[in-house]
């Protein structure tokens, strides 16, 4: 495993202006991205996951910019400053599709509808190498075949609308890989799609990182996929990342009270009806009108008066780091987590 | 590792002054509605509206505003310049064209508001609940629609002229009847949409009737584009009636409008020597019809969520 | 066991054809099937979970016992009660119809387009409640108030407009606009899928108090299995407009008899990263409703396919295991006698 990072975010902050008002979405978060490593951020609407990959690939709207921090591309030769650069300047838009590459939640938006997938495909090759047609060509096909599309020579001449929802979004991860890029930015790749082909496009993203060592960094609200399929979680809540670590500390050991609820608060297979399903209480508060300090004090069990001041991030062991002045007490207030492998009826082969 | 440091631009400026706002706290949420807000703040709607008033309230007060008569003929005082005595000159029969003007902003904004309202009264009628119901009744109207607003509107204006007569009313009748269709497919379009919503299946599953759906719950959903419509199309109507009075098939010349003032300027001589004749009438239809643009295009922007507001 | 309880509402090979039309004159070539023969029980206080991916035709179910979509074929005879009887829901009118607009009810997915954006949440109430009697507007008041404190919401947000609440709060609305004409059966058309998770639980718990206190019976329709498991009595599962498996929760989940529940099973996620599932990863994707393959829908990605799979469609037939009542549609357990129900 390769202990270098590719990206190293420090410190981010991007505030978003709309209707004269300023909303901090991302408020300080830190994290790395290593090679052949799958990141999985976590966090319920309006927590800046996907604010945190728009940052990256700087496809941040008009009325917002990263306010400080930084955001380093540490590649072959250089590191390289994204949150520096110019938006939509050559070194940025060199960088996307060669380097960083990004897929996105609902397949049928995310391709245009009036050009065939391999000329989608053919357009990022033709961008950043040197391929003549021919050669595109060729390679868009190699590239479907390898994603596991059917009849990948009949694929490339059609349209989005003409393929089904798990096969659009393959093409999407064939456009995103055609450069082999060091890291993969995939933003709730499978949620507008069916379990069971989430089940086929993860059997593939999983390959994928296996053959080219790509740093993925994968956002979802599905603390399922995050068990399958991440080395770490970094788990966020209103604009920062209140734990992070490896996943399987994480998800055994939640040091954040919000990482506890929310494991808490899911309903778990094979547990059945009886189990104690704990909603977390109150709401998340308006990104206008937001509690001083720690963010997740007003819904918190361990609130004191020393939430008021936002926690710095201490370290739980090497590897882990959690954002809480009450992280042992939460910790050792940790009931049993649920059994899931009880219950659970023997696989057939 | 090298850094390229980023140039800031005016967007940053504003960007900061409003962090720094909301830092100190100063940025409260407004109650007023974000819609009348962003209407408020942009300049060049505030602009068309202050036009707008001003031309409207002078033409509803005309006579504290002026003590001539528009019709009064008074043959000494024929062509004469603009003065105190006549702001806008006099016309070839004496008349005041100040009075003139202002007298003739009524039936002009009359006729151009009355067909726009009229127009949008039928086209939404019909629009909602054919574009709710669907079936026969929206195919047929939609083939209807389609033959209204393929009839060259000047062929049927000379038509019903040559039949009926001069007259305001007739002129309004044929507006309306050339112009729902527009208003009609807007509201259609809009009711295919809304019509999908979960709130309209709910009423549905209540087994609420199909009129009381489709214009109580769902039309108010529909209005704001409506209501832009209208108020572009009363441009449209003053800009049609000045046309069609020019032309000699409006209303009849001796009535003041500002179409049949201009008509009166159709020669050479007129343009040349005495241009307070067509020059004031002109540039009102024009600000007046450009005011109500810029206000038809603010509340446009009104729902535009990607523009600063 | 189930011959205890009231029979609420019986299907009979209902079916649910979408025309397709094309060419010039719009003529119709072809149907999505998207409810395909259909035969199902519905007892009175249970919660009936509808599971299945998307085309499996469980929404379509849903609002065609409903009545928001016309049924093209099959009975759905509903039990009104011992004075009125037993009718069928698509050849009511009048009085009996507008009784069944009362008795049934729906919540639905989207928090964000259930309720009318230019209306208060009082205004948006005023009619159903004055179509089934209550017209007198303090009683309406009245009536909204305790429905809203019913669902853990203040009797003052009858007053306000749907976007000054929450994902969750406006779900909890949907949930009292459903309860306003006193149902006995509500569909809950994947009432919690657009809910962040932590939301969900909240409401989740709701629809179980509710159902206690008020007697209810749901038809809960959802593609997230840890939930239905969580909230149902029994499970349908659905594929291609088909019920595939029909039996108790737990039986569903201890004892899966058809491949696809199998496969479906394996294919959520566990959230426990100790335990890597042996998944069964199906080939290819979810068939077209308009041409489904001939014989047994599942048989192009069943693992278990055999020849009769290919050209015989099997059919729900009811087996005992485990002393309860389980139901499946598969060749592997197919015996002889032919469909009960």
């Amino acid at each position: 495993m390769d202990m270098k990072p590719v990206i190293t975010v420090d410190n981010l902050r991007t505030y978003f202006y709309n209707d004269k008002r300023c909303n901090k979405v991302l408020n300080g978060i830190s994290f790395k991205l290593y090679k052949g490593r799958t990141l999985c951020v976590v966090g319920e609407s309006g927590c800046g996951k996907s604010v945190t990959a728009s940052s990256i690939m700087q496809l941040l709207p008009v009325l917002s910019r990263i306010e400080s921090g930084s955001i380093t591309y540490h590649g072959d030769k250089n590191d390289i400053r994204i949150d520096q650069l110019e938006r939509n300047g050559k070194t940025i838009r060199k960088l996307r599709g060669s380097d960083l590459a990004m897929i996105f939640q609902d397949p049928m938006t995310a391709l245009n509808p009036v050009y065939t997938i391999g000329w989608q495909i053919m357009e990022n090759l033709k961008y950043h190498t040197t391929l003549n047609l021919k050669e595109r060509r060729k390679k868009a096909i190699e590239l479907l075949e390898q994603m596991g599309v059917s009849n990948p020579g009949k694929r490339v001449d059609q349209y989005p609308h003409e393929l089904s929802g798990g096969m659009r979004q393959r093409a999407m991860i064939a456009m995103a890989m055609s450069c082999n890029p060091k890291i993969l930015i995939a933003d709730e790749p499978t949620t507008a799609l069916d379990v069971t082909i989430q089940a086929q496009i993860f059997e593939l993203i999983t390959k994928l990182k296996s053959e080219h060592d790509t740093a993925v960094m994968l956002i979802t609200h599905d603390m399922g996929v995050v068990s399958e399929l991440a080395d770490d979680v970094a788990v966020m809540y209103m604009g920062n990342i209140v734990e992070q670590g490896p996943v399987r500390e994480v998800l055994k050991n939640p040091s954040h009270p919000y990482t506890s609820a929310l494991l808490r608060s899911i309903p778990v297979l094979h547990q059945g009806a009886s189990q104690d399903l704990q909603p977390i209480r109150g709401v998340t508060p308006d990104p206008f009108d937001r509690p001083t300090g720690c963010q997740f004090g007003p819904r918190c069990d361990f609130y004191t008066e020393q939430c008021t001041q936002m926690p710095d991030e201490s370290a739980v062991d090497a590897t882990h780091s959690v954002r809480c002045w009450h992280a042992d007490a939460c910790r050792a207030a940790q009931k049993p987590v649920p059994d899931h492998a009880a219950g659970q009826q023997p696989v057939v082969q | 590792m090298f850094t390229l440091t980023r140039t800031r631009t005016r967007l940053d400026r504003q960007f900061d002054r409003i962090r720094d706002l909301e830092e100190a706290g100063l940025n409260k949420k407004s109650t007023t509605s974000r819609a009348l807000r962003k209407l408020l703040n942009n300049r060049l709607a505030m602009f068309g509206l202050a036009i707008f008033l001003i031309i409207l309230l002078s033409s509803a007060f005309a006579p504290l505003l002026t003590s001539y008569d528009p019709l009064g003929v008074d043959m000494r005082s024929i062509l004469k310049k603009p003065s105190l005595l006549h702001l806008f000159g006099t016309d070839k029969l004496g008349r005041d064209v100040f009075t003139r003007v202002l007298y003739g902003g009524r039936i002009s904004i009359f006729v151009g508001l009355g067909s726009a309202l009229g127009a949008a009264s039928i086209g939404v009628l019909l629009g909602a609940y054919g574009g709710y119901k669907g079936g026969w009744f929206d195919k047929t109207v939609i083939r209807f629609s389609e033959i209204f607003m393929s009839f060259p509107q000047l062929i049927l204006v000379m038509m019903l002229v040559s039949i009926f007569g001069q007259g305001l009313s007739n002129l309004m009748i044929i507006f309306i009847i050339t112009g729902w269709g527009s208003v009609y497919r807007l509201t259609r379009a809009r009711m295919l949409s809304l019509r999908e919503e979960e709130y309209v299946q709910s009423l549905k599953s209540f087994g609420l009737n199909d009129f009381i759906i489709c214009y109580k719950h769902i039309l108010p959903n529909a209005i704001s584009p409506i209501v832009v419509n209208i108020t572009l199309s009363t441009a449209m109507f003053i800009l049609e009636e000045s046309a069609l009075s020019f032309l000699g098939l409006g209303v009849p010349l001796e009535i003041a409008t500002w179409g049949n003032i201009l008509n009166a300027s159709q020669d050479l001589f007129t343009l040349q020597n005495t241009w307070w004749l067509w020059l004031p009438v002109g540039v009102t239809i024009s600000l007046f019809v450009m005011s109500i643009n810029f206000v038809g295009d603010g509340l446009r922007d009104t729902t535009d969520p990607t523009q600063q507001g | 066991m189930e011959s205890n309880k009231e029979v609420l509402v019986q299907l009979k090979g209902v079916k649910t054809y979408f025309p397709v039309r094309s060419g010039f004159f719009n003529k119709v070539v072809d149907h999505v099937q998207a409810v395909n023969d259909v035969d199902l029980t519905i007892y009175r206080g249970e919660t009936l979970g509808l599971v299945g991916e998307s085309g499996c035709g469980k929404t379509t179910l849903g609002k065609t016992i409903i009545q928001l979509v016309k049924a093209t074929d099959g009975e759905i005879n509903y039990n009104f009660g011992s004075e009125i009887g037993v009718h069928d829901l698509r050849h009511v009118s009048g009085e009996i119809e507008d009784l069944a607009r009362k008795r049934i009810q729906i919540v639905f997915q989207d928090p964000y387009s259930s309720l009318n954006p230019s209306f208060t949440i009082y205004q948006s109430l005023r009619d159903p409640l004055a179509k089934f009697g209550v017209k007198d507007k303090e009683a309406q008041r009245n009536l909204i108030g305790n429905l809203l404190e019913a669902v853990n919401m203040r009797r003052e947000y009858m007053d306000r407009y749907p976007h000054e609440f929450s994902g969750g709060q406006r779900q909890r609305i949907g949930i009292a606009r459903a309860l306003c004409v006193d149902p006995e059966m509500v569909v809950c058309d994947e009432a919690v899928s657009a809910l962040d998770v932590s939301i969900q639980a909240q409401v989740l718990n709701l629809l179980k108090d509710l159902k206690r206190r008020l007697n209810l019976t749901y038809i809960f329709i959802t593609h997230n299995l840890s939930v239905v498991e969580y909230i149902s009595d029994r499970i349908a599962v659905m594929y291609l407009g088909r019920i595939v498996e029909l039996a108790q929760t737990s039986q569903i989940f201890d004892h899966t008899m058809h491949p696809y529940t199998e496969a479906l099973l394996s294919a959520i996620p566990v959230v426990d990263p100790d335990h890597k599932t042996q998944r069964i990863v199906l080939e290819g994707d979810v068939p077209n409703p308009i041409n489904p393959p001939s014989g047994c829908n599942f048989h192009p990605r069943c693992r278990q396919c055999m020849e009769i799979c290919k050209t015989e469609r099997p059919a729900l037939q009811k087996h005992i295991v485990d002393g309860k009542e389980h139901f499946t549609a598969c060749h592997l357990y197919a015996k002889a006698e032919t469909r009960v129900e």
